[in-house]
C-alpha cells in the first residue's frame, strides 16, 4: 500500500513493447537499472511498468533491443499537473479557497451571551466589545480572562461569569447574583401595620399576635400583628413580629402630557450596507444626525451565525411640533402611563384594570392583589 | 541479508519460493527466456528454467527479480 502511494506520487507509466527481443530488452533495463515491474506476457509483445525517470531512459534500451515502445497509461502526480499546467486559475483559487478557509477559522464571527435575567444582553455584548472581543476578531487576539474580569468588575449583577472560545464562536456565560432574603434584625420589639388601605384576603403570621381577620378591611397604618401581647394568665411577652398580608388594594395612575414637550422627526436618512467577514460593503458610514439607530440581520442556521448579513443604519434629527389633535394627545398620555403601570406590575398581581381621560389627562384604575405588611419599631422606655 | 547468505552459501545465489505461486531470487542475472508459461532465468551462473501458467515478473530491479504464478516445476542447468 506504502509502495503505491510511493509510486503514485513520484508518477509511474504502463507500457507496452512489442517487436525486437524482448529478452535482451528486459535484460538491458535491468543492466542499467531501469526499475521495472508488472512485466507480463502478451500476444504481441509485453507489458510492464517503469517509474517516470526509468521511462526516459527506456528509450535507449528499446533502440537497442530493437523494440517498440508505446505508452498505455501515466499515472501520479507528475503527470497530473503537467496536465493541469494550463489551469493555473483552477490552481489559484484552490489555494486561495485554501488560505481562506485558514483566516476563517482563525477569527471570531459570533459572540453570544447565556444567563441574562435582568442584564440587558446588548451591554454585556457592548462591554465586551470594549475589551476586545467583537465579530471579526482574530482569536489569538482575545484574552478570554480579560474579558471576564471586565465584566465582573463592570457589571454588579454579575456573581459568575465564564468566556469560551470554541471554534469560531465566543460564549459568554453569566450568573446573576440572587437576592437573599435579607438579615432579620432580632434586637428590638416591632408591630406590622398596613401598608395602604385594602381589604385582607389573607393573613400569616410567624412571629406576635394577629389583631385582624381575613376578609377585614383595613386603613393605612393600622396594626396588623403585634409584637407586644399578653398571655392568658397576663404574662406580657414583646417579640419581633414578622409576618404576610395578601391584600386586594386599588391604585390610580395619573398622566398628562406637556404639548411643548412633542417633537417632530426631520432629516431622515436610511442607509443599507452588507456586512462579509467583518466588512462593511459599502463601506460608507452612518449620516451626520443627531440621532442614529442600527439594526443587523444575519443569517443564521438552526444554532448558528454566519458573518454575513445587512446592516441598515437610519439616521434622523428632530425639531419642535405643535399637536392639536385630542386623541393624539390622549393616546401619548396613556404612552407615559403604561411605563409607570408596567413598572408597578413588577410588584403586586393585577385583578382588573380600567381607564378614562379627563381634560387631557389619563386615569389608569389598578385593582391589585399585593403584599401590605410592612414593620414598624416600637419604642419602649426603659423599666417596662 | 543477500551478503550474507553468499558468505554462508559461498558463491551460491539465494532462491526464496513461497509455496507454488512466489519466487524471489536475489542478486544480478539475466533474462534468456520469457513466456507466459515458461521463463528462463540466468542466475548465479546456472541457467533457471520456471514453468508453470500466467507467470508474471513483479519486480525487476538490480537487487532482486520476484516472479508470480502458478508455478509447476523448476529445473537447473549449469
Amino acid at each position: 500500500m506504502f509502495i503505491r502511494f510511493l509510486r503514485l506520487l513520484f508518477g509511474c507509466v504502463r507500457f507496452e513493447a512489442t517487436e525486437g527481443f524482448l529478452d535482451r530488452f528486459i535484460n538491458l533495463c535491468w543492466s542499467m537499472e531501469i526499475p521495472l515491474w508488472d512485466v507480463k506476457k502478451t500476444g504481441k509483445g509485453l507489458t510492464a511498468t517503469t517509474g517516470k525517470k526509468g521511462y526516459r531512459k527506456l528509450r535507449a534500451a528499446a533502440k537497442q533491443a530493437g523494440v517498440r515502445l508505446h505508452a498505455t497509461e501515466k499515472n501520479g502526480f507528475p503527470f497530473l499537473l503537467k496536465k493541469n499546467s494550463m489551469r493555473a486559475g483552477m490552481i489559484a483559487g484552490a489555494a486561495l479557497g485554501v488560505i481562506f478557509m485558514l483566516y476563517a477559522f482563525s477569527a471570531v464571527w459570533q459572540v453570544d451571551v447565556e444567563g441574562c435575567e435582568t442584564l440587558n444582553a446588548s451591554a454585556v455584548l457592548a462591554a465586551a466589545e470594549e475589551e476586545g472581543l467583537t465579530r471579526g476578531v482574530p482569536r489569538r487576539s482575545v484574552d478570554p480572562a480579560s474579558v471576564r474580569r471586565a465584566l465582573v468588575s463592570r457589571f454588579s449583577q454579575i456573581n459568575w461569569c465564564a468566556v469560551n472560545l470554541r471554534g469560531a464562536k465566543a460564549e459568554i456565560r453569566i450568573r446573576e447574583v440572587k437576592k437573599g432574603a435579607g438579615v432579620f434584625d432580632e434586637s428590638g420589639v416591632y408591630d406590622v401595620i398596613a401598608a395602604k388601605d385594602g381589604q385582607i384576603e389573607l393573613i400569616d403570621a410567624y412571629r406576635g399576635k394577629v389583631l385582624v381577620r381575613n376578609l377585614d378591611t383595613v386603613t393605612k397604618g393600622q396594626m396588623l400583628i403585634s409584637g407586644v401581647y399578653e398571655t392568658r394568665n397576663g404574662t406580657a411577652y414583646s417579640t419581633h413580629a414578622a409576618g404576610k398580608c395578601m391584600a386586594l388594594t386599588t391604585e390610580c395612575i395619573r398622566a398628562h402630557t406637556d404639548p411643548s414637550s412633542f417633537r417632530r422627526v426631520s432629516g431622515l436618512r436610511r442607509s443599507t450596507s452588507f456586512y462579509v467577514f467583518g466588512a462593511r460593503v459599502p463601506p460608507f458610514g452612518a449620516p451626520n444626525r443627531q440621532r442614529i439607530t442600527c439594526s443587523e440581520k444575519d443569517l443564521s442556521g438552526s444554532d448558528y451565525t454566519l458573518p454575513l448579513g445587512k446592516r441598515t443604519v437610519t439616521a434622523f434629527d428632530t425639531e419642535p411640533a405643535q399637536i392639536t389633535d385630542r386623541e393624539k394627545t390622549q393616546l401619548l398620555a396613556m404612552m407615559n402611563a403604561y411605563d409607570r403601570y408596567r413598572e408597578r406590575l413588577k410588584q403586586a398581581q393585577l385583578i382588573d384594570s380600567d381607564h378614562k381621560t379627563d381634560r387631557g389627562e389619563i386615569v389608569i384604575v389598578l385593582h391589585l392583589r399585593e403584599d401590605i405588611a410592612v414593620e414598624r419599631r416600637v419604642d419602649i422606655p426603659d423599666g417596662h | 541479508m543477500e551478503k550474507k547468505a553468499r558468505e554462508t552459501l559461498g558463491s551460491y545465489p539465494l532462491i526464496e519460493m513461497t509455496g507454488n505461486t512466489s519466487i524471489v531470487f536475489g542478486g544480478r542475472g539475466g533474462i534468456f527466456e520469457f513466456e507466459e508459461d515458461h521463463i528462463g532465468v540466468v542466475v548465479g551462473g546456472m541457467l533457471m528454467r520456471l514453468y508453470g501458467e500466467a507467470l508474471e515478473i513483479v519486480s525487476l530491479t538490480s537487487v532482486q527479480t520476484v516472479v508470480t504464478g502458478k508455478i509447476r516445476s523448476l529445473s537447473f542447468d549449469s
